[in-house]
């Protein structure tokens, strides 16, 4: 069953909310909005659909199944179709099983959300449009794939950073504890806490111990 | 000052939330399919919950009162009621909450009819259990909710009417009837729309050219009725009160400010181009049919009709609602006028609504009209002088010689309602007519406040239907016309200027022009326009510094509706 939160317009869904919800006991997040070229803002629903197709990219390349989120497109004159497109969808997340509901898991998808707050990203992703279609001031475009890699790349920064930053809030720990925790190499993880040292999010705990352990601010 | 925005005072902080959750029981249509004592308990149980109360009807007169003595006897500063349709009930809901001193934005709407006791009528115990959970995300959004003031803006006295049809016409005249200036638009060098073209009309058998005539004389003499011809709108911009719109005609550019919009653009008859051997010749449409009567040139002694030419078919499902009626017309004027011509119709369906409409069903039977069924899937076949039917009560194909066939095609959407659609950001439906607000309560709005609708733009319609239709619109019309202002929702945009760094990606991204870069002691920093707002919401999930803060759907609402269930049993 699917439980339902009113909008304005698919163009107020933050990337953030759905994995805000994945984080949060929903298995799966549907975002249905007016069809194309009938937005009842008249273009919300395209900002959504570019910000909703570079998440679904984020998602896979965190390793979860992108069928988690689905976009559609539907008049609220498509009562059937949208019925039929709750049954299937329902069926298909039946078939992928529930979220894990593990810390690790739980602590990925809040570095995730954190991530796609993060300002770079947001307006990477926002000016997609701006980048990919109609070009700098100089009228230089990046083609869709470029564009993809700069913005997923900025996620995967993002992300580093924050995972270490989350796992922080929950326990201090050194840097080995966060390679571990993290899959990331040792000396990354030293890149990732001096930058989020000097953004004043994190600082060294006092100690004699081999290792200097960190904590959050 | 038409573009004026005045808004009161931010409203006060409401204090501690104490949330009143009113379920209704919707007679048996909620109560009747999920355990609502059970629902009733376990928001009784929710954080920040101080009262709970079932209504048997919570819109009804007992049900409003019930929520405002519970507001002053409970002291409740928010209320959730858990029943039907927002769509539908929200604004009355809000104005209880408004009588009884709380501001109405401090008011949640929790679906469980068309959400949980109608889509799960066979799953008492899901749907249950799924009323439970909305609630508790609807009192988890409540606990958040932040009073809002209205914002007011002035109305332009002016209207604008796009299409000079007898729609068109009826709205021009009718509003300016009371008062108020309108700019009438038509696409075509002269007014009259479809009706130019028809001879007689059913069921009176008055003629056409003389109805609209008449009307067109009437409204060219009317006083502050400004009549475009050969004109286009162009663009508009701006929200009710203060529609600014660019008019072409007659290559000239004109720039004006209307109140309100009317849509009257009328629908155009379908050419059945490949169908039934149609060559505008001896196999003509019921339109053209109609003109050879109306100039006296119908000279034939066997004329077939055949309905539904291109209509309710796969593709085009829907019935065009006057073909019926105006080929039985033309059969009765037909052999009223020369008895001796045989008249036969070749029908799927005859829809003769009504009393009168069925009375010359009746007739023209009764005059000598062979009406003859067919079927879909074996439709009539037409050579050059001679269709064979299969007629479907006989059982066997019929073979009739003919003079003049006549395919009746449906009202189709006016060429170019695509653009329109955009220029007033406006909704069609699948088969491309406008679409109504709501089919029920709000037939002759658009969901966009100032604009309307009437007549074939929004679905086949006759001349009486036409007529009723615009003088709906035309009041509803008139309604901010004669007020000289409207409330707009204040559900928009709000800008923190410390976050802002002025990258403008939230102008960019907003296409109403409802927030802007302006220079500021510290720079370019964004400002809300709050009038041409929409509340979409775009800008703020885009914002790179998340400074801008969706009044109404703030992030801290949406997110806290998202986590309420986090530890509920599934
Ligand atoms: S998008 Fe945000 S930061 Fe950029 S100008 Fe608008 S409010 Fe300011
Ligand atoms: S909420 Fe929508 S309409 Fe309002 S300023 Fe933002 S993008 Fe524009």
């Amino acid at each position: 069953m699917i439980r339902i939160i009113r909008v304005m317009c698919t163009g107020r869904v933050d990337p953030a909310f759905v994995v805000w919800a994945l984080a949060n006991e929903f298995d799966a997040v549907l975002v249905v909005g007016c069809r194309i070229g009938d937005c009842h803002y008249s273009s919300g629903n395209l900002a959504a659909r570019r910000r909703m197709r570079i998440l679904q990219a984020f998602i896979k390349k965190n390793g979860l199944p992108p069928e988690r989120l689905r976009v559609e497109w539907i008049s609220s004159a498509e009562a059937t179709k949208f019925s039929k497109l709750v049954e299937e969808y329902a069926g298909q997340v039946k078939a992928l099983g529930p979220m894990q509901k593990d810390d690790g898991t739980r602590l990925r998808l809040l570095a995730m959300k954190r991530a796609l707050e993060e300002e770079k990203v947001r307006w990477l992703i926002g000016n997609e449009k701006k980048l990919v279609e109609e070009g700098n001031v100089f009228g230089d475009k990046l083609d869709q794939e470029r564009f993809d890699a700069a913005v997923l790349g900025a996620l995967e920064d993002e992300f580093n950073k924050n995972l270490i930053a989350v796992a922080l809030e929950k326990a201090p720990a050194s840097v080995p504890e966060l390679a571990a925790l993290s899959g990331l190499k040792e000396p990354a993880v030293g890149e990732y806490l001096v930058a989020l040292e000097q953004a004043g999010r994190i600082a060294p705990v006092a100690g004699h111990e081999e290792y200097a352990r960190y904590t959050k601010i | 000052m038409p573009d004026e925005v005045t808004q009161k005072e931010a409203a006060p902080d409401p204090g501690a939330p104490r949330i009143g959750v009113f379920v209704c029981h919707c007679g048996a249509n909620i109560a009747g399919f999920v355990d609502i004592e059970a629902i009733e308990n376990h928001a009784r149980a929710l954080p920040n919950v101080a009262f709970t109360q079932r209504n048997l009807y919570t819109c009804s007169e007992t049900g409003l009162r019930e929520i405002k003595t519970a507001i002053a006897a409970q002291k409740l500063n928010r209320v959730v009621v858990a029943s039907c349709s927002p769509r539908t009930h929200e604004p009355l809901f809000r104005s209880a909450c408004r009588e009884a001193g709380l501001n109405p934005f401090l008011f949640e709407f929790v679906n469980i009819r068309d959400q949980c006791s109608w889509v799960h009528m066979q799953q008492r115990e899901g749907a249950t259990r799924k009323a439970k959970e909305l609630i508790q995300m609807g009192v988890a959004r409540a606990a958040l909710l932040e009073p809002q003031e209205d914002i007011t803006v002035g109305v332009a006295g002016k209207a604008l009417i796009i299409g000079g049809g007898i729609s068109g016409i009826t709205a021009t005249m009718s509003i300016a009837r009371r008062g108020f200036q309108v700019i009438l638009v038509e696409r075509e060098k002269e007014l009259g729309g479809i009706l130019k073209n028809v001879h007689k009309l059913y069921p009176t058998m008055g003629s056409a050219g003389d109805l609209i005539g008449k009307n067109i004389r009437a409204v060219q003499k009317m006083p502050r009725v400004q009549v475009l011809t050969s004109a286009r709108l162009v663009e508009v911009s701006g929200f009710v009160g203060n529609y600014k719109v660019t008019i072409d005609s007659e290559g000239k550019r004109i720039e004006d400010t209307v109140g309100v919009i009317v849509v009257a653009t009328g629908a155009r008859l379908l050419t059945p181009e490949g169908l039934f051997q149609y060559n505008g010749r001896n196999i003509v449409t019921q339109g053209e049919l109609e003109l050879l009567l109306k100039q006296g040139r119908l000279d034939a002694d066997s004329i077939v009709m055949i309905q539904c030419v291109g209509a309710r078919v796969p593709g085009r499902e829907y019935c065009s609602r006057v073909c019926c009626m105006t080929a039985i017309k033309n059969a009765i004027l037909i052999r009223e006028a020369q008895p001796e011509t045989a008249v036969f119709v070749l029908y799927r369906d005859i829809q003769t609504y009504g009393t009168l409409y069925e009375e010359d069903y009746r007739r023209a039977r009764e005059l000598g009209v062979s009406f003859i069924r067919y079927n879909l899937s074996k439709p009539p076949v037409v050579s050059s002088d001679k269709v064979i039917v299969h007629d479907e009560l006989l059982g066997e194909d019929v073979p009739i010689p003919f003079d003049l066939l006549a395919l009746a095609t449906p009202l189709i959407p006016q060429a170019g309602f695509d653009e329109l659609s955009k220029a007033l950001k406006v909704p069609v439906d699948e088969n491309g007519f406008f679409l109504e607000a709501h089919a029920k309560l709000r037939p002759v709005d658009f969901a966009t406040d100032g604009i309307f609708l009437c007549g074939c733009a929004r679905w086949p319609s006759d001349i009486g239907e036409s007529v009723s239709q615009a003088l709906a619109a035309a009041a509803r019309a008139s309604i901010p016309l004669s007020q000289g202002h409207v409330k707009v929702e204040p559900i928009v945009s709000q800008v923190d200027q410390n976050r802002c760094i002025g990258c403008g990606l939230c102008e960019t991204v907003c296409s109403y022009v409802g927030i802007h870069l302006t220079d500021t002691p510290k720079g370019k920093k964004a400002e809300t326009i709050r009038a041409s707002c929409k509340g979409c919401g775009t800008c703020g999930a885009s914002c790179p510094q998340k400074a801008i803060r969706m009044s109404h759907f703030t992030d801290g609402q949406i997110e806290a509706q998202i986590c309420a269930l986090v530890g509920t049993d599934k």
